[in-house]
């Protein structure tokens, strides 16, 4: 099991589960850490999760929650995604918190990604419940664009409380578990 | 040999209007991706074009870069045929990098116009 824990950031494979069932992951969210037991999992197809709508050209829309990500408790996603129209996109996670922050750049997708990445490894995040990610979207181009659309594709995972004693092995290493990382993470410090 | 992977996304451009002759009024047929807050410079290659000749009697068109009035040729100029649809492919064009404004002229119109339309591959 231990290989799961990198297996996402692999280059160039396709998509696969970051867990299967009965295994233990630890869910890190931007102000928490804890542990749950993975109970069932299942595929989403890839399926246009949001249209952030018209861009007139050289326009950046508002930030937008991607409200279609949201799962029901106790449960988190694994995400892959591309835009659909000729959009330049930032993804933040939770809103408040930019994902893919450089010191100088937060990293943008656009459908470039659809050549450089065809199996979209790059673009995996995980969400935690209804803790949803929110985009920007600009239009880089020109001229005007009728709509931004995003597709995504991924899995959804239920998840339970760990035992007791199970807890006891997870925190003290006898216990493999996978972690997954559940939002952005802020930069700063030497 | 280039695969469907290798190409970068495409994107069709305006129909835009050849109104007169010459350099001094050369029109952008595509422009170039260039907001302010993008990531990254863009660019674009056309691969295809269609003119149609509205009646100038026939003419050649110019495809360069620079502003109306010194565009610059970046490939052989293209024959039309009056009242014609006039097609080129990806396979018949020049494969050149367009980092500014595609500029676009006829020489002459006679009493009509052409159109232009092109559809161009996005690098970047």
């Amino acid at each position: 099991m231990q290989d799961l824990m990198l297996r996402a950031y692999k280059a160039s494979i396709a998509m696969e589960p970051i867990a299967l069932r009965d295994y233990y992951v630890k869910i890190i969210t931007y102000q928490q850490e804890f542990f749950r037991k993975v109970t069932f999992y299942e595929i989403l197809p890839p399926f246009q999760g949001v249209n952030v709508g018209a861009l007139g050209a050289g326009v950046q829309s508002a930030k937008t929650q991607i409200t279609n990500l949201d799962l029901w408790d106790n449960e988190f996603g694994q995400w892959r995604w591309y835009p659909l129209d000729n959009v330049q996109v930032r993804l933040f996670l939770p809103s408040g918190v930019g994902k893919w922050q450089l010191k100088n750049l937060q990293v943008p997708l656009d459908r470039s990604i659809l050549y450089r990445d065809p199996t979209l490894v790059t673009t995996e995040f995980f969400s935690w419940e209804d803790q949803r990610p929110s985009v920007e979207c600009l239009n880089f181009t020109d001229y005007a664009l009728l709509a931004s659309r995003i597709v995504f594709t991924g899995y959804r995972f239920h998840t339970e409380n760990v035992t007791a004693d199970k807890l006891a092995q997870l925190k003290n290493g006898t216990q493999v578990y996978t972690p997954v990382q559940c939002s952005g993470m802020a930069g700063g410090g030497d | 040999m280039l695969t469907e992977l290798d190409r970068n996304y495409w994107v069709v451009g305006p129909v835009v209007n050849m109104a007169a002759a010459g350099n001094a009024n050369a029109v952008a047929a595509y422009r170039v991706s260039n907001s302010a807050l993008q990531n990254g410079v863009k660019s674009f290659k056309v691969k295809k074009m269609m003119i149609r000749d509205n009646g100038t009697g026939g003419t050649f068109v110019n495809v360069g870069i620079g502003a109306a009035g010194a565009v610059v040729n970046v490939m052989p100029t293209f024959q039309t045929v009056t009242a014609m649809d006039n097609e080129w492919t990806e396979v018949e064009i020049p494969d050149y990098e367009f980092f500014g404004d595609m500029m676009v002229y006829p020489n002459a119109v006679g009493a009509s116009t052409l159109d232009i339309q092109v559809t161009v591959e996005e690098i970047g």
